[in-house]
């Protein structure tokens, strides 16, 4: 009977002890993380998530493939990928592709936390740096996609956006919140160019007020314009703005182009205007820059991608330090010259590389989309491996750098019709890299200019869409393409879970 | 015949009865399946003349009257009577009780007798297992039971295995069935840790449920039906399985031995070039020598299995004591599974048998041994990979010995170096205890606690040498990692306390009433860490870096070789539940049950869910007006609803938790989620006629999933793009009809010859995903392998599940370029001409199985088969096309003059891939034959001795081209599963054991 007694009384003491709440162990809940999850770190969330920029698997490859300068040939069976960078090079794609709905997906939610960020008790300094990171973000789904959704603060995902703007609207949106707290963003210089400071703030104004006019720029079927008319105020402010931006920040001599790209470029690059900072302890993935091109037998070993187009490669002159050369660091360890790779490769004894079989490695500017061979195809170096830790690269991802803005500013002046001031401009850049002055100028030598200066960092499709050359055929594609390629579609499943969202004209 | 049978030997009886009426003395032995019995009683009926069998089961009674009826028996076994009619030696094989008592099925929380069940439930007992080498429990019931559709991943030692009860009802993971052991349900979720990918392609994980010795396992009861599945609530709607491990019985202390010995061999590979084959096709290729690469990775596998058994008990209680050991050597070298089980069962009834204790403990310790393997390989690819592709006119060692490396090696790599520089071992301890006191109160009424514990912990370290030919790890032209390892730990643990009061009574004479009411309180917890270090320097054995693995200089923090550390929110349920039985004249039989489930993992408005069932029988048979043809004759319905709460602890809630050390959410929390109901109808009939010796029942059942739990797409801007949630517009519908038989063609003393069959249909489909942001449906079924990286298949509106959606494929044309039908007529082949291609899900199922004794011989043979459903071989769209030969890789012989373009086509995913993959297998046929033992026998020591031969896997006629239509390589995508795609899978073994069971 005793042990009847304390079985039930042990039933009981199991009946009473038990409790629902959640024992969550390694993470706390938003309610309850109030001492750890405050403003500072709100902001570091939004600042780490600029790191998905540094990929090729999103926003990159919609700004590169389906320009003029990079192309993603299948080669074999390899890089087929059921034919996502073949349409997006032939300017073929749909709203399914896995790229598109990516980016899609990245841009937004880097969006969602610079907004998040703005629900902590930011300080000033702090408030303006979201909102740079929003007015980004804004500016770039603006440009690729042409519809943006946001959120009001403490808007639950499980309810719809509360603001939905066009392309239009939204331009317009990012540049005001971004003037109305310029000046509160930190002062900076080029090795603090992992912070949205003022430079980083007026070189962004300068680039949305450039581009504004494209997207002001829709046809009656709603499908975006070709012709495009900028506006001189719009002009002048990217002047007065690239002004401010460039302000305390110079280029830097022509044997050190490549430090902006180098592993120590933050430490050591003048250029620099607004990065995202990497470590070898924690980075984005900056290798795969250097993974996607380079040959199986380089070092570092690559993943043999993607390959530069002639009509890039065509546009440098010899001596050109952005075209091709040795540097100290890359090609004494493993042969690897810098910019574009052509031809018989080596390695750093200057014993030539092979590829299939016995044959030597030689990358031709030839290449097929469809049918390559393991050497087709011109290869581009930039960004400079880290041979200190070549998957964790301590190379900081360069979002503007000072000869793009100054760039900027020629292009408004020239649009404006200063074509000297604009001259001098890309001239000062030209003497910067080696590359013989200018005597004439016109509008698309700016764009070639751009290209040789900007290639493969990103900025193609943006710059040739402005200039109206984007439709044009090129290396492997023989089409002029539709209109409504120059906004991407927004991927199915999007449109069905927020009927806001509306697919853009032509697809 | 039999009847025919009976009445001549009646007559015979008659006559020797009228001519030759005397008394005389009668002997013979007493034995059991298991051998002879000692003490069993021996009483001439109607007198109180008895003896009692001696130590080695013989008897002899004096001065029976040859028309004198002889009762024999003895505890825990069937009485039985029998004539004497003159004859002087009477043996007799005893039945077990609980082997007639096979009509008795554990439905959770108690047990009911089959013939009042009112709901889909089967069992099955150990005697019916199948054969050959088993080394987890779902595997012991492949093919046997209707609607039970086990699909083994590979044929890999200690692979997983896909259980599905009626269907899909769920897309995401977590369609398996709730399993119960020794009454502990235990939690989903893998034990052993998986791998980090370096290149080869991530290891899978190891099937939990490993753990339990097959020769330990009693019966497994399988509940099918929402009716009966119910009393487990949020739980129940994948089905429930209830394994009951082995307890003794009384009588004397019974020792068990079991040896065994396995030779296994590949059953089927591809067909691949011979060395003068590929040189013929490929003249610019040919390296001179003759290798085959692929049987290089193969050997001819033992296994050794031994089991001892020992089991008694007295008038209290009842033990068994168990030790197993297995050694399992996989057809791939370096694969392998050595397992080691101790159990005890314990029973004991106090307080003159008002209290009975019962106690059973489980421990296992299992090592796995693998190579480099993987699911999702890609243009390096993996072991089987390498080994299929090698170009056979390339010797795999150079002429000093060491290992050639090809051309290329990025792609082509040695798989003898991919064996000696790789290593993957995982040592998985796994203990579940439970124990239980039940206490009658009153004459029918019993309150009962249990307290179970199920701990888990598993350690598995991989190493890749520096000298292995992995590109990140070493490159011929590039530093790469220098060796990498990575040490994991996994924990998991579960408590759970459970008090049922159980009270049986009579209402009236007719109404009999059985009422269950229960409390339980369930909590898991899981926790684990990853160490990975990379670059080991000189150091160039990998099993050193398991050893030390501080020999590496660098340990990532973030990124793709991150160190991880985890412990994920604890899951804790409590529920009431209740459970009445009501029967009116043995005719009508009505079943209720109630469950309510509290989970920490639910969220805040939704803390509680309610599972209601509802069942009734009628016994056909007990009317009148049923015909006396029928033995048994009963109609079943059913309904119920049961959820599925198979979703991570903490989704309920938004988290805040460390990236890179600083505090970030972590997802998008969702206050309303909660279980997804499936709601279920049976309609179900068990007859038996012909003397019980056909039997048989048919079910037709319905299910319905509604508020689906789904990683769903939320509106952007969102922090994180997907939240969990329940699709409030989508429903899984399963239908299907099931069929079972059983016919004892022959059924006498020395020989008897059973039959059984069974098939189910089924089809699961889904619809109203347009409506819940999918209109392109969820996708899974990513494909692995150079250039390809799509999905293949998903679930779609208005389709049946696992759905392939892929391009058509018509041929090649003039030019030897792929064909594809443009179905949108644009003149561009692209996503838009994707079609859907067939489902990964069978339509049919069927079984068949027959045992046979003869005297002492006994046979038994299973088979089982599957229809309707597409494979997709993901491993010939890698590697098998023209162009492969062009490359240099060996390539199956029908790809030689397929009119393929050997320089140009692509290989594009398209149902150029997808095979049928209907199958039916003979798993296992055995041949045993018994001696008797004991003083009489072959040896006083023994009580009997079984001898038998087992075939496995003997043959399988499929039209599939892969290596086995029975695979299941994990491609999911974003945690929703895939089905039927094979990718580099591990063969499956045909094998033939030798073995040896003793009963001393």
């Amino acid at each position: 009977m005793k042990k009847l007694i304390l079985l039930l009384s042990l039933s009981l003491f199991t009946i009473t002890s038990c409790s629902l709440d959640e024992e969550l162990n390694d993470k706390i809940t938003k309610e309850n993380s109030n001492d750890l999850l405050g403003p500072d770190e709100a902001l570091a969330s939004a600042y780490r998530q600029l790191r998905s920029f540094q990929t090729f698997d999103f926003q990159f490859s919609l700004q590169e493939h389906p320009s003029d300068e990079l192309a993603g040939p299948t080669r074999g069976n390899d890089w087929d990928d059921n034919g996502k960078w073949r349409s997006l090079h032939l300017h073929t794609w749909t709203p399914e592709n896995e790229i598109i709905v990516t980016s899609w997906r990245e841009l937004n939610k880097g969006l969602a936390f610079a907004l998040d960020a703005q629900t902590y008790p930011l300080n000033s300094s702090q408030k303006a740096q979201a909102i740079f990171i929003e007015s980004f973000y804004i500016f770039e789904i603006t440009d690729l996609f042409g519809q943006v959704s946001l959120r009001k603060p403490g808007e639950d995902v499980s309810i719809l956006p509360s603001i939905q703007l066009g392309r239009k609207e939204a331009i317009d949106y990012a540049i005001e919140k971004l003037e109305a707290v310029l000046e509160d963003l930190p002062d900076g210089t080029a090795v603090t160019s992992d912070i949205a400071n003022k430079n980083a703030g007026n070189a962004l104004l300068a680039k949305m007020y450039l581009n504004k006019a494209v997207y002001k720029a829709t046809d009656q079927d709603g499908k975006p314009q070709i012709a495009i008319t900028f506006l001189n105020d719009d002009l002048t402010k990217v002047i007065s703005y690239a002004d401010a931006a460039l302000s305390g920040r110079s280029l830097t001599a022509a044997s050190n182009f490549y430090d902006n790209f180098s592993p120590t470029n933050g430490e050591t690059s003048p250029e620099l205007i607004f990065t995202s900072k990497n470590t070898n302890s924690a980075a984005g993935d900056v290798y795969k820059m250097y993974r996607m091109t380079l040959h199986y037998n380089q070092n570092p070993s690559g993943w043999n991608g993607f390959v530069a187009l002639t009509d890039l490669y065509n546009k440098f002159t010899p001596d050109d330090v952005r075209f091709t050369g040795r540097r100290e660091g890359l090609t004494d360890i493993s042969g690897i010259k810098t910019g574009i790779l052509i031809g018989q490769q080596y390695d750093q004894n200057g014993t030539a590389l092979i590829s299939d079989g016995n044959n030597p490695l030689i990358f031709t500017p030839e290449f097929s989309l469809t049918n390559s061979s393991k050497s087709n195809g011109l290869r581009v170096i930039k960004y400079i491996p880290d041979y200190v830790n070549l998957d964790q690269p301590n190379n900081d991802w360069v979002f503007i750098r000072v000869a793009d803005v100054m760039m900027m500013k020629a292009e408004a002046m020239a649009r404006i019709g200063n074509t000297t001031g604009a001259m001098t401009i890309i001239n000062d850049i030209r003497s910067h890299r080696n590359a013989p002055l200018l005597n004439t100028l016109t509008i698309n030598t700016i764009l070639d200019e751009r290209a040789r200066e900007l290639y493969w960092e990103g900025h193609r499709r943006r710059d040739q869409i402005r200039f109206g050359t984007f439709l044009n055929p090129v290396q492997e594609r023989s089409t002029t393409s539709d209109r409504h390629v120059m906004i991407f579609p927004i991927p199915l499943d999007d449109l069905s879970v927020n009927p806001n969202l509306h697919q853009n004209p032509g697809y | 015949m039999k009847n025919d049978l009976l009445r001549k030997l009646f007559i015979l009886c008659m006559f020797f009865y009228i001519g030759f009426s005397y008394s005389q003395s009668i002997t013979g032995k007493i034995s059991s399946v298991d051998g002879p019995l000692p003490g069993v009683s021996v009483t001439v009926k109607g007198t109180a003349n008895a003896t009692q069998t001696d130590l080695d089961g013989f008897y002899t009674i004096k001065e029976a009257d040859k028309n004198a009826i002889l009762i024999f028996s003895y505890i825990g076994f069937k009485n039985q009577e029998i004539q004497v009619g003159g004859k002087s030696i009477i043996n007799v094989m005893l039945k077990d009780e609980q082997n007639d008592l096979k009509e008795v099925i554990v439905v959770g929380y108690g047990s009911v007798k089959k013939k009042d069940a009112t709901t889909a439930v089967e069992t099955l007992k150990s005697e019916s297992f199948n054969k050959g080498i088993s080394t987890s429990p779902e595997q012991l019931l492949q093919g046997k039971i209707a609607g039970v559709q086990v699909t083994s991943a590979s044929g890999e030692p200690g692979a997983t295995n896909s259980v599905r009860i009626r269907g899909i009802s769920s897309i995401r993971a977590g369609s398996d069935p709730l399993y119960v052991i020794d009454g502990v349900p235990i939690g989903g979720g893998d034990v052993s840790a998986g791998t980090a990918n370096f290149g080869l392609g991530e290891q899978s994980a190891r099937n939990p449920l490993n753990f339990i010795n097959p020769a330990d396992i009693a019966s497994m009861d399988i509940l099918k039906d929402a009716s009966a599945t119910a009393i487990y609530g949020s739980r129940g709607a994948n089905g429930v399985i209830i394994i009951t491990t082995k307890k003794g019985k009384k009588g004397a202390g019974q020792m068990t031995f079991n040896i065994s010995n396995t030779i296994s061999t590949i059953a089927h590979d591809y067909n691949l070039l011979t060395a003068a084959e590929f040189r013929a096709a490929s003249p610019l290729n040919d390296k001179g020598s003759s290798v085959d690469a692929f049987k290089s990775i193969l050997r001819t596998a033992l296994t050794q299995s031994y089991d001892l058994g020992y089991s008694g008990g007295g008038e209290n209680g009842t033990y068994r004591f168990s030790l197993g050991y297995l050694d399992q050597e996989g057809v791939i070298k370096n694969s392998s599974l050595e397992k080691y089980n101790a159990s005890v069962n314990l029973t004991q009834k106090i307080l003159d048998n008002r209290v009975t204790l019962e106690s059973s403990l489980l421990t296992s310790l299992i090592k796995d041994q693998a190579p480099p393997l993987s699911n999702d390989a890609g243009s390096e690819g993996d072991l089987i990979i390498s080994a299929l592709k090698w170009n056979p006119t390339l010797s795999l060692y150079n002429p000093d010995g060491s290992l050639t490396r090809a051309e290329n090696s990025e792609f082509n790599k040695n798989p003898q170096n991919l064996l000696q520089y790789y290593t993957d071992r995982t040592e998985t301890i796994r203990v579940l205890s439970n124990m239980a006191a039940t206490v009658k109160i009153i004459k029918g009424l019993d309150y009962k606690i249990s307290l179970g514990v199920d701990y888990s912990n598993s350690n598995r370290g991989v190493g890749y040498s520096s000298l292995i030919e992995a590109n990140r790890i070493s490159n011929p032209n590039t530093p790469g990692m220098g060796g990498a390892a990575s040490k994991s730990t996994v924990t998991r643990s579960n408590y759970v306390i459970e008090n049922t009061l159980n009270y049986n009574t009579n209402l009236s004479e007719k109404f009999k009433l059985n009422a269950l009411a229960g409390y339980s309180f369930q909590k898991f917890e899981n926790k684990g860490n990853t160490f990975i270090g990379t670059g080991f320097g000189k150091y160039t054995d990998q099993n050193y870096y398991l050893k030390n693995i501080t020999a590496a200089r660098q340990y990532a923090t973030s990124g793709n070789f991150a160190q991880l550390a985890y412990f994920d929110p604890s899951n804790k349920l409590q529920s009431f539940f209740g459970r009445a039985g009501l029967s009116y004249d043995d005719k009508y039989i009505f079943s209720g049950i109630i469950r309510a489930d509290g989970s920490s993992k639910f969220g805040e408005s939704n803390k509680y869910g309610y599972f209601p069932a509802a069942s009734f029988a009628w016994k056909i048979n007990k009317e009148n007006f049923t015909p006396k043809f029928f033995d048994d004759l009963k109609l079943r319905l059913g309904w119920g609803i049961t959820g599925n709460q198979d979703f991570p602890a903490g989704a309920a809630s938004t988290l805040v938790g460390p990236v890179e050390g600083v505090p970030t959410i972590v997802n998008n929390g969702n206050k309303n989620l909660k279980w997804e109901s499936t709601t279920q109808y049976n309609i179900g009939i068990d007859f038996a006629f012909i003397n019980n010796r056909l039997t048989g029942s048919v079910d037709v059942y319905t299910k319905e999933t509604n508020n689906p739990l789904l990683q769903v797409l939320v509106p952007v801007p969102a922090l994180y793009s997907q939240a969990w949630s329940n699709l409030p517009n989508t429903k899984i519908t399963s239908k299907g009809i099931e069929f079972a038989a059983n016919y004892k063609v022959l059924n006498q003393n020395n020989f008897s010859w059973d039959f059984g069959a069974n098939f189910s249909f089924n089809n699961s489909n889904i619809k109203g995903l347009d409506k819940d942001g999918y209109p392109t449906g969820i996708a899974t079924g990513v494909l692995s392998g150079p250039g390809l990286g799509g999905t293949s298949q998903g679930h779609f509106d208005g389709q049946e599940l696992y759905q392939f959606y892929l391009l058509q494929f018509e041929g090649f044309d003039e030019n030897g370029i792929s064909k594809y039908t443009d179905l949108n007529h644009d003149g561009q082949i692209n996503d838009k001409d994707k079609a859907y291609s067939g489902s990964a899900n069978p339509n049919f199922t069927l079984g068949l199985n027959t045992s046979l004794r003869y005297k002492s011989w006994d046979f038994v043979a299973n088979g089982y088969g599957s229809y309707g459903r597409e494979i997709y071989d993901n491993t010939e769209n890698a590697i098998f096309n023209a162009r492969a030969l062009t490359f240099g890789n060996n390539v199956p012989k029908y790809i030689l003059n397929n009119g393929e373009n050997a320089t140009e086509n692509s290989n594009a995913p398209s149902t150029r891939y997808l095979q049928s993959g209907d199958f039916f297998r003979l798993a296992n046929v055995t041949l045993g034959y018994t001696l008797q033992g004991g003083e009489k026998g072959f040896s006083p020591w023994i009580k009997s001795m079984r001898m038998y031969v087992t075939a496995s896997n003997i043959f399988v006629i499929t039209p599939y081209k892969g290596f086995d239509p029975e695979v299941n390589s994990n491609k999911s995508v974003n945690g929703i599963p895939s089905a039927g795609i094979d990718y580099s899978s591990y063969p499956k073994a045909r094998s033939f054991s030798i073995g040896i069971n003793l009963n001393l």
